[in-house]
């Protein structure tokens, strides 16, 4: 199996996000995720419930 | 754009977990799903659970479970997934094989996160993932295939013709490499 430092995997992607044309977050999108199982709705609105009770930034976009 | 500090910190938890089950002896489980696309596209995609495959289902969930996871207790709640309150994140076994035993294992490719070892998902397997998901739908489905394309574009290194090939099993033969490489020109 391939083994890869994450910060070497990080610093070549890097390199070729910006040789692809990749820039800003026009590029980011969030997983859209309309296959997902009921359990993993339920997860995903359960994290979305406490993050909102904390007041702190979603950790990720939730669609659920 | 580099991995998000909150994702990296996700990763060094989780492979701080999956080394507990390599120390146990146990086949080291594999990571899938968005968070294995966030990682290949350095956050051109964003997710925030991490899903995974293991035979061990049990055994990870302990796992995960001394790092600081936890079950929620609410009735008609999860049997599957765990939470990290403080983080802000879930983690959930998805599956006890790797694409239901279609995936080969030794593609597996293996990220030293913080010293520790964590198996991810081939990206053929990602790639070919994604697309399945999109032609599952009459109208293919424009998220898969946008993943699957920037999987492409981004990818290191490609075994072509184990792409084609999990292409062609995960899509019942409706894609294949010619059909990335023409939704990549579209996109440009």
């Amino acid at each position: 199996m391939k083994e890869t430092k994450l910060d070497d995997f990080e610093r070549q992607l890097e390199a070729r996000i910006a040789k692809a044309g990749f820039a800003g977050n026009g590029f980011v999108r969030p997983n859209e995720g309309t296959a997902r199982t009921e359990e993993k709705r339920i997860l995903l609105a359960k994290l979305d419930e406490l993050n909102r009770a904390g007041a702190r930034p979603l950790f990720f976009a939730a669609k659920y | 754009m580099p991995l998000r500090s909150t994702f990296k910190k996700a990763l060094a938890l989780v492979a701080a977990a999956v080394d507990l089950m390599t120390k146990r002896g146990l086949e080291p489980p594999v990571l899938v799903g968005g968070a294995a696309v966030e990682l290949y596209t350095s956050g051109a995609v964003f997710t925030g659970d991490f899903d995974f495959v293991t035979p061990h289902q049990r055994e990870l969930e302990a796992a995960f479970q001394e790092y600081g996871f936890e079950r929620i207790h609410e009735p008609g709640y999860l049997t599957r997934g765990l939470i990290h309150r403080k983080l802000g994140f879930g983690v959930q076994v998805v599956s006890g094989a790797l694409m239901d035993g279609h995936a080969d294992r030794s593609k597996v490719r293996v990220f030293i996160v913080e010293g520790r070892k964590l198996s991810v998902i081939a990206i053929e397997d990602l790639i070919a993932d994604r697309l399945g998901q999109a032609y599952s739908d009459p109208n293919p489905r424009k998220d898969m295939l946008d993943q699957s394309v920037k999987l492409y574009k981004l990818a290191d290194a490609i075994d072509k013709d184990y792409l084609e090939k999990r292409i062609r099993q995960e899509t019942s033969g409706a894609a294949g490499i010619a059909t990335l490489e023409r939704l990549a020109e579209e996109q440009r």
